[in-house]
């Protein structure tokens, strides 16, 4: 998709291996698997996760590749 | 984050084990946009299927076919089918948008944080073991799918 001009940004649940597969952007989230925006029916995280990930596009020059925590 | 330690002994020992393949290294592409003047799509690897659609396969290797949900799907109609049993399906069977967030993204839009969504978003199921023929013929597909959609920013969402 990048290769193809469209920016991509991904949920990352373990960070070792989005790293090893070479992601290029991520949003590190602290939940285990099966629950990568957070919470079941918890809109308010779900979008401000959501918000996160979208930030990162829009932070203008950025390392490669571009890993960020999320914030609580 | 997620730990290696929450999974069971079988899956750590096959996760220390696996070779990962890397991405083909390309320059990101940058946003030329104002996140308010894009088109967004979703890709999930929660293996979900829209109630009239073939279910993935539990085949050798993992299924490397994709889904496509269109934008108006009423996400309480999606079928939850990944076959792992590594993680907790108990979210996403109690909300489809904990891995696959249409109805946040309609609020996104609304709200005129983005300016829409693709008409249509990917699904695929993860927990594919032996990834050639994802990477040759069905990734492909699905990012043409959403190029041929116009979409400026795919938001990845594992399971």
């Amino acid at each position: 998709m990048e290769s193809q001009g469209i920016a991509t940004v991904s949920i990352s649940l373990l960070k070792d291996i989005s790293q090893a597969v070479g992601t290029l952007r991520a949003l590190c989230v602290p939940y285990r698997h099966g629950f990568p925006l957070g919470e079941e029916n918890n809109p308010v995280l779900q979008e401000k996760i959501i918000k996160q990930m979208l930030q990162i596009l829009s932070n203008g020059d950025e390392p490669s590749p571009n890993f960020v925590d999320f914030y609580e | 984050m997620g730990e290696f330690s929450e999974f069971d002994f079988k899956t750590r020992m096959f996760l220390k084990a696996y070779r990962f393949r890397t991405a083909k290294q390309v320059t990101p592409t940058p946003l030329k946009k104002k996140i308010s003047e894009c088109r967004v799509g979703l890709v999930t690897t929660a293996g979900l299927v829209p109630e009239n659609d073939n279910d993935f396969e539990d085949i050798l290797g993992g299924d490397p076919s994709f889904r496509l949900i269109d934008s108006n799907v009423d996400v309480r109609t999606l079928k939850e089918v990944h076959r792992s049993q590594s993680f907790d399906h108990s979210g996403v069977e109690a909300d489809r948008n904990l891995a696959f967030p249409l109805d946040r993204l309609r609020k996104l839009q609304k709200d005129k944080v983005i300016k829409d969504m693709s008409a249509q978003h990917i699904s695929f199921m993860g927990s594919i073991t032996t990834p050639s023929r994802l990477i040759k013929t069905y990734a492909p597909e699905a990012a043409n799918s959403f190029v041929k959609q116009g979409v400026d920013i795919a938001l990845l969402i594992p399971i």
